[in-house]
């Protein structure tokens, strides 16, 4: 097991090496920690620089032996190629540019977007803008993203009353990349016939705010000395699957206790996992993960420090695709992390329910988890507005901000 | 005899491309669809002379059109972007 993870988690390490950018904002936006004042939320809009978007067959080490473009943004900059990714006609749009690419017939099993044109590195700034509306509770306050003077990091708060709507707004610290994901069956192309690929892409929870945000940070807008609030925006999971069924994803909210179950706080949830399963609730096909911030949040392990009780394990990186099977009882195995993650979580048997298990890690031992279902509707932090509690099922009632605490029966709406 | 016959078609085969000008070489390990036009990697004449099978590496050709047709060596991929 530790074998195949180590050969896996090369081509990882490399791609994330490849996306200097993306290295740097997973691993410092991990660092920033919960405290009172942050929270994650929705974008309800996101636009990035889309330049290609290629199809590779790689080796075991990762490394391309094979590549076919199939899209090539028709205009010359990034800022004429943004795309609007949570936007469906946005993404259509590009669907039907492409049409049917030719490609040689082979198998492949990467894909990858690029941010820039070709021999730009993560050293160059790339455009990107985040557009949303959040509240924090302990503030009393709602933002909405905008530009202007009222708005030099890129948000302002509402006026008491006031109802507009947010803006986009410029990501900081947004540099180009290439986000390169690993599909959990490899696609054949076969002669003359066309092959569907689907690529979801999931934009929840990508984007947090602090009261304390540094603009040094890999996607964040900030006052350098990280003494005002800002935002920080993820890149979006992408999720490439073979043919034209969109895939049904399933959200969970992680919370963590080192050693009793029953001592598990649903409040200081930490963790987003999405377990991807075919249309109509059908088998798991893969998972990712990636952290959740809320005022109430336990500091997980990826950053520095963390609580030793209710942090549990680290959830950055990649799911290493081939760690993903099905278990007996309808639930994934899959691991996460490269094998220098040591702190990275490892689901052994991660039900599609609201469950609790063992997370364990690679260095650090195991921990208890509670998974909360999050209902597909709402927005990150804007639910949950005094932590009701009244029962539900669901494990809320601990104070309930970010959407944790509306009570009822069913899953989190966050 | 069914292996002979097989040579045979393929030293006709090669020796249609010198008619036309075929440089590309194996066509059977081709992976672009049009053959490598022109770039006189070709083989043909000097394979039909041989009277070997058609294999590549001898020849200079320099034809200055695409080479061998008809190879199914590329399929379409469509691409479908989805926000969940």
């Amino acid at each position: 097991m530790n074998r195949i993870a180590n050969r896996r988690s090369l081509p990882i390490a490399r791609a994330l090496l490849g996306a200097l950018s993306l290295a740097s904002l997973a691993t410092l936006a991990s660092v920033a920690g919960a405290m009172p004042g942050e929270v994650s939320f929705t974008p309800t809009g996101l636009k990035l620089s889309v330049m290609r978007i290629v199809l590779s067959a790689t080796d075991a080490n990762g490394n391309p032996t094979s590549q076919a473009v199939l899209y090539t943004c028709p205009e010359a900059t990034e800022e004429e190629c943004l795309v609007d990714v949570t936007d469906q006609s946005a993404l259509d749009a590009i669907a039907e540019h492409v049409g049917s690419a030719v490609v040689s017939v082979g198998t492949y099993d990467t894909v990858s977007l690029e941010l820039c044109a070709s021999g730009k590195n993560g050293m160059t700034p790339a455009p990107g803008y985040v557009r949303g509306i959040f509240t924090v509770e302990s503030e009393h306050e709602t933002y909405i993203t905008a530009e202007g003077d009222d708005a030099p990091l890129g948000i302002r708060a509402l006026e008491p009353g006031e109802l507009s709507e947010p803006d986009f707004a410029k990501i900081g610290n947004w540099s180009c990349s290439t986000k390169s994901v690993h599909l959990p069956s490899p696609i054949e192309v076969s002669a003359d016939v066309a092959t569907d690929l689907t690529v979801v892409v999931d934009p929840k929870l990508i984007a947090f705010s602090t009261p304390n945000v540094s603009g040094g940070m890999g996607g964040c807008r900030g006052l350098m000395n990280g003494s005002a609030r800002g935002v920080c925006v993820s890149y979006p999971s992408l999720v490439p699957l073979v043919g034209e069924e969109t895939p049904d994803l399933e959200r969970f909210l992680i919370a963590h206790h080192k050693d009793d179950p029953d001592a598990i706080l649903d409040s200081k949830a930490n963790a987003y996992v999405v377990v991807v399963r075919s249309a109509g609730s059908g088998d798991p096909l893969t998972a990712f993960v990636r952290p959740y911030y809320s005022e109430t949040s336990a500091q997980t392990s990826s950053n520095v420090p963390y609580d030793l009780v209710y942090g549990g394990p680290g959830y950055f990186g990649e799911t290493l695709v081939s760690s993903v099977h099905v278990t007996a009882d309808g639930g994934v195995d899959f691991t996460t992390g490269g094998s220098l993650d040591g702190n990275s979580a490892i689901f052994s048997d991660f039900t599609l329910n609201d469950h609790k298990g063992v997370v364990d890690t690679r260095t650090q031992g195991t921990y208890q988890y509670h998974a909360i279902p999050i209902s597909p509707a709402g927005n990150g932090g804007e639910g949950g507005s005094s932590g009701s509690g009244a029962g539900g099922t669901s494990g809320t009632g601990e104070g309930g901000t970010s959407g944790m605490g509306e009570g009822g029966s069913g899953p989190l709406p966050v | 005899m069914r292996l002979r016959s097989r040579h045979w078609l393929a030293l006709v085969a090669v020796g249609t491309s010198i008619v036309v000008g075929c440089s590309s070489s194996d066509s059977s390990n081709e992976e672009t669809p049009n053959g490598s036009a022109g770039t006189g990697h070709g083989t043909a004449g000097n394979s039909a002379t041989a009277g070997s099978p058609a294999r590549a590496g001898a020849g200079n050709g320099s034809g200055p059109n695409a080479g061998a047709p008809g190879n199914h060596t590329t399929g379409m991929v469509k691409l479908n972007l989805k926000v969940k």
